[in-house]
């Protein structure tokens, strides 16, 4: 108890310090860089260990350790699609000593669409969002019948709910990108909510299903077996060649899962810049980018006020998709 | 073939051999920590592999693999805890087994079973994957849903005694794992507004619960365990005369091989089906069926045989289609793509394949290495039973705990532990198997998996009928299931049969001598009230959800109503052939030390947060000691036990904070 007096008085009287010194107008980045972090950081994966977030996450864990001059201990916290972990996140202590694999849109969704989610979206501030994966659609290579997307939504407006199009549960970006794209097309196909990317991709494979909406990771490893009808980017994707992306044939989608890290609302933001910027420093290691690159996550690179307007300009798009989609008032 | 040459130089170099006998080693250490499983090992070493070579890599992480799923069966025989889900089954007979002595014996089986399981699922990854490759496609969500009613069927062998007190015990453990978010409609149920039921009931959690806990409040209750020096007395066996016994049963081990790899190829299936399903048919296949759960060899061998030949098995899709067949399986996933390496057709030519075929045939030497291992360790695996119980029980119980708040780094699961763990020993007193409960809570996901995704499926193709019962893979699960079903319903027909003019009063008496079991008539009561209690609650909860998101809970709720009211009619029959059927409950019971027990268990799970995880826990080391220390006049224990207490906390210390960074609360003290 003495000692956390002790820290305390001490902060006070460093937080003066600081206020002179930003008075004063000199570097204070590289003085609060010294301040913060003074003891281990946590880094809360709210999946289980060995997932697309907890890979992505142990990338970034050496780049952040020497940026930080602190440890990153993991934490894991599984459970409810994110919601277990992204709770405890909003109820800790705003000092910046825990930050969080964040998902969208996950975390837009989940407190909106979920009942029992304890968390809302503003407790989480933005820290810094540093990949996408990107959503598309694929069908198996011997089904002849789709030989481009626009023979699926063809055959889905001749054939009303007869095309069945495998997804990774609901209310999930691969939901959330179906719904879009069938309301874009103006078809009604029916959503198969597989429980992950395995039975999703086995679905396909074994034509179970018609189609499969999923992230276009799992397309890349199954490259011969699977046909990619489009791809929900700006552009199209260099790993794709001749794939087109959604925009490119006339329907307004591009989406995916976006990956970013968080930390509880109301840390001061001289502490979310010092994460910010030990992310930003840990995305430029080349083992990051490589190891990134082959899991088939496109870098990003925004900062806290760009990462808090890109959720704000998301959670539009998602509210729209589901209000078209009778899922909410 | 030109792989051949440069795969099997590349096991041989001495790196890779080192490697391999650490994963192997550190996976069997693992696995054998309930709490600790293969997945999460593989999991937290991924990252350490990305400056290994591919071939290293795979090597190690094969090698853990490997390693957890035997290493599960030494909790399970020792102290009736898998310490792996997938260790479930060898529970049924090996920790019998241990109690008659026969623990070595039953430790050197499970380590040649799991050994002969390995290999010839590896020699299955080599020769036959494409093919399985293929068949693992076949399976849809309607088949995945009668694998899991498949699953089911065991409970007529779990439960003999009671089929419907076992299928009581079967549809509260369903009940138990659809609480929390619905995998595949995202909507949340039964969570009683508590957030972190929003994640569900982990099933290892409820594993450790409902295996451990009656385990550890049966030790106390046990006067001769508390008197003796020793917890059970565990004889010398003869290695090489338990190893021809095994190998004698070639037929067990060739039946569990072939459903271990099947399962194995079917994403979403594990060890833990692999294991119950292969025991399942064990049973049915012998013709002393009542030897089964009483400490019957051919019990270990099927469940181990068959989960470590899923390891390989669930590499078969993984490897050829990028679809892992396993958790374990998708974790190795990522470390291949790390490395590179993308499953597939790339995997078998070129440079891949040199990769892929050291992988495969390192894992003919894992399973070596692990079986030498487990034939040199058991020996001194089964000493622990010899600790006595005061320091061997409390032992146990702070070992729960660690694994059930490890999983997920949660207090509430342990919470859920301990009640779960509470009800089961409830249901020992009622002659409720806790297994059944247990087989619940692992089949419930896939059976609903498999139900809700055929819903929506149904949607497109028109008919649910055609789905369930049209598809020739579906056709085949349903003849299996029909015939699984009948089959102990025709023994107990013949044995009625054979039985008929016996005085009914024999049928009637309360099942094994469990300390204080309640009696018929009062057991019945109590499953029935509660029963309808639970079906009330569930519905309730029901109110605002939709079909999909509540079928399987609401059907289960439904049926064990039915069940209850079954239960409380037997009861009231009872009731009126008056007293010569209702033995009062056991007088003799003096619950004393469990209620001790169990008060300091609470208090342990209430202490941890606020007192901090090492000083609670030597605090209950301590206290359990003494409270279970032999009362006849005898020297003071107390320092023996001070002693144990600090050996241990410092070796949980050192195994799991520093190990595996799991972040104990520290609290007040420490």
């Amino acid at each position: 108890m003495y000692t956390k007096k002790k820290q305390t008085m001490k902060n006070y009287f460093t937080t003066g310090l600081l206020a002179l010194v930003m008075l004063v107008g000199l570097g204070v980045t590289s003085a609060i860089a010294t301040d913060f972090p003074k003891k281990a950081v946590k880094f809360l994966i709210p999946f289980n260990p060995g997932g697309q977030s907890d890979v992505a996450a142990m990338l970034l864990r050496a780049g952040l350790e020497e940026a930080l001059k602190v440890d990153v201990v993991p934490q894991y916290r599984p459970g409810g699609g994110g919601a277990v972990g992204w709770t405890m996140l909003a109820q800790q202590r705003a000092d910046g000593y825990m930050m969080a694999v964040t998902n969208l849109p996950h975390i837009v969704i989940q407190p909106i669409m979920i009942k029992g989610v304890k968390y809302k979206t503003d407790q989480l501030a933005a820290v810094y969002l540093y990949a996408q994966s990107p959503g598309g659609i694929a069908v198996n290579k011997d089904d002849d019948r789709f030989k481009t997307l626009n023979d699926l939504i063809a055959y889905a407006k001749a054939n009303p709910k007869k095309l069945s199009v495998g997804g990774t549960g609901k209310f999930t970006g691969n939901h959330l990108g179906y719904l879009q794209f069938t309301q874009e097309a103006g078809i009604d196909a029916s959503y198969v909510s597989f429980n992950g990317a395995a039975p999703q991709t086995a679905a396909i494979l074994g034509k179970h299903v018609d189609a499969i909406y999923g992230g276009t990771f799992i397309f890349a490893n199954n490259r011969e077996k699977l046909r990619v009808l489009a791809v929900a980017t700006d552009a199209p994707l260099a790993d794709f060649k001749g794939v087109p992306t959604f925009t490119e044939l006339g329907i307004d989608l591009i989406g995916g899962i976006d990956r970013g890290v968080t930390v509880p609302a109301g840390t001061p933001k001289e502490r979310i810049d010092v994460l910010a910027k030990a992310l930003r420093f840990a995305t430029t290691k080349p083992e990051y980018k490589e190891g990134m690159s082959k899991l088939g996550f496109r870098l990003m690179d925004l900062g806290p006020e760009q990462y808090t307007e890109f959720i704000e300009k998301r959670k539009q798009q998602y509210i729209e998709v589901l209000k078209k989609g009778g899922f909410l008032k | 073939m030109d792989w051949l040459s440069p795969a099997v130089g590349n096991i041989f170099e001495i790196k890779n051999l080192l490697f391999l006998l650490a994963g192997v080693s550190g996976g069997i250490l693992v696995g054998a920590l309930p709490g600790l499983t293969g997945t999460m090992a593989i999991a937290l070493l991924v990252p350490f592999t990305y400056g290994l070579s591919p071939e290293t890599a795979l090597i190690m992480l094969g090698g853990v693999y490997v390693g957890a799923m035997y290493g599960g069966s030494i909790s399970a025989i020792l102290i009736n805890t898998p310490g792996a889900p997938a260790a479930i089954a060898t529970t049924f007979d090996g920790y019998p087994m241990a109690m008659a002595g026969r623990a070595e014996e039953a430790l050197v089986t499970s380590a040649v079973s799991s050994g002969i399981g390995g290999l010839l699922g590896t020699m299955a990854l080599l020769f036959l994957s494409p093919l399985l490759a293929a068949v693992s496609l076949r399976f849809g969500p309607p088949e995945y849903f009668w694998l899991g009613i498949l699953g089911l069927t065991i409970i007529a062998s779990l439960s003999a005694k009671s089929l419907t007190k076992g299928l009581f015990g079967g549809l509260f453990g369903v009940l138990i794992s659809t609480i929390g978010l619905s995998p595949s409609t995202g909507v949340s149920r039964l969570t009683f507004d508590i957030s972190d039921l929003l994640g569900g009931v982990e099933i290892i959690v409820a594993l450790i619960g409902i295996f451990c806990i009656p385990q550890v409040l049966n030790m106390t209750d046990n006067k001769k365990l508390t008197e003796g020096s020793e917890t059970f007395n565990s004889q010398p066996a003869n290695m090489i005369k338990v190893t021809l016994s095994v190998v004698r049963r070639w037929g067990n081990i060739i039946r569990s091989s072939v459903i271990g790899v099947i399962v194995g190829i079917i994403p979403g299936a594990g060890g833990n089906v692999a294991g119950l399903l292969s025991y399942q048919e064990a049973v049915r296949a012998s013709k002393d069926k009542d030897s089964f759960g009483k400490g019957n060899i051919e019990g270990v061998i099927a469940s181990e045989t068959a989960n470590n030949a899923e390891v390989e098995g669930s590499l078969i899709p993984l490897l050829t289609l990028g679809i892992p067949g396993a958790p374990q399986a998708a974790v190795l996933y990522g470390a291949l793509i790390l490395q590179g390496l993308r499953p597939g057709p790339e995997l078998f030519s070129g440079h891949g394949a040199i990769i892929t075929y050291t992988f495969i045939l390192s894992l003919f030497l894992a399973n070596i290495f692990m079986l030498i291992m487990g034939l040199a360790a058991s020996k001194y695996y089964a000493k622990a039973l010899k600790l006595p119980t005061y320091l061997l029980m409390p032992l146990v119980l702070v070992l729960s705990i660690i694994g059930s708040f490890a999983g997920r780094n949660s207090i509430f699961d342990v919470g859920i532990m301990v009640i779960l763990g509470l009800i089961a020993y409830g249901g020992t007193k009622m002659s409720l198997a806790p297994a059944t409960i247990a087989l619940g809570v692992i089949l419930g996901p896939i059976i609903e998996r498999g139900l809700v995704e055929s819903m929506m499926l149904s949607r497109a193709t028109g008919s649910l009928v055609q789905l369930f019962f049209m598809r020739p893979l579906s056709v085949v699960l349903v003849a299996i299931i029909l015939l699984s079903a009948m089959w102990p319903l025709w023994i107990k027909y013949k044995e009625h049969k054979n039985a008929t003019g016996s005085s009914p009063i024999k049928t009637y008496a309360p099942v094994k001598k469990t300390k204080g079991a309640l009696s018929h008539f009062s057991s019945n009561v109590c499953l029935g009230i509660s029963g309808l209690a639970i079906f009330a609650v569930t519905l309730l909860n029901l109110t605002e959800v939709d079909l999909q998101s509540a079928i399987l809970p609401k059907v289960s709720a439904i049926l064990m109503a039915m069940i209850s009211i079954g239960l409380l009619i037997k009861a009231w029959n009872l009731g009126k052939e008056k007293k010569n059927t209702i033995k009062a409950a056991d007088k003799t019971w003096k619950p004393g030390t469990v209620l001790v027990t169990i008060f300091i268990t609470l208090s342990y799970v209430g202490l941890i947060s606020v007192l901090g995880f090492f000083s609670t826990s030597f605090c209950v080391l301590v206290a359990l000691g003494l409270l279970l220390t032999p009362k006849t006049p005898a020297n003071n224990k107390l320092p023996k036990i001070i002693f144990s207490a600090v050996l241990s906390c410092a070796a949980f210390y050192g195994v799991f904070v520093k190990l595996f960074n799991v972040p104990f609360p520290t609290g007040i003290l420490f």
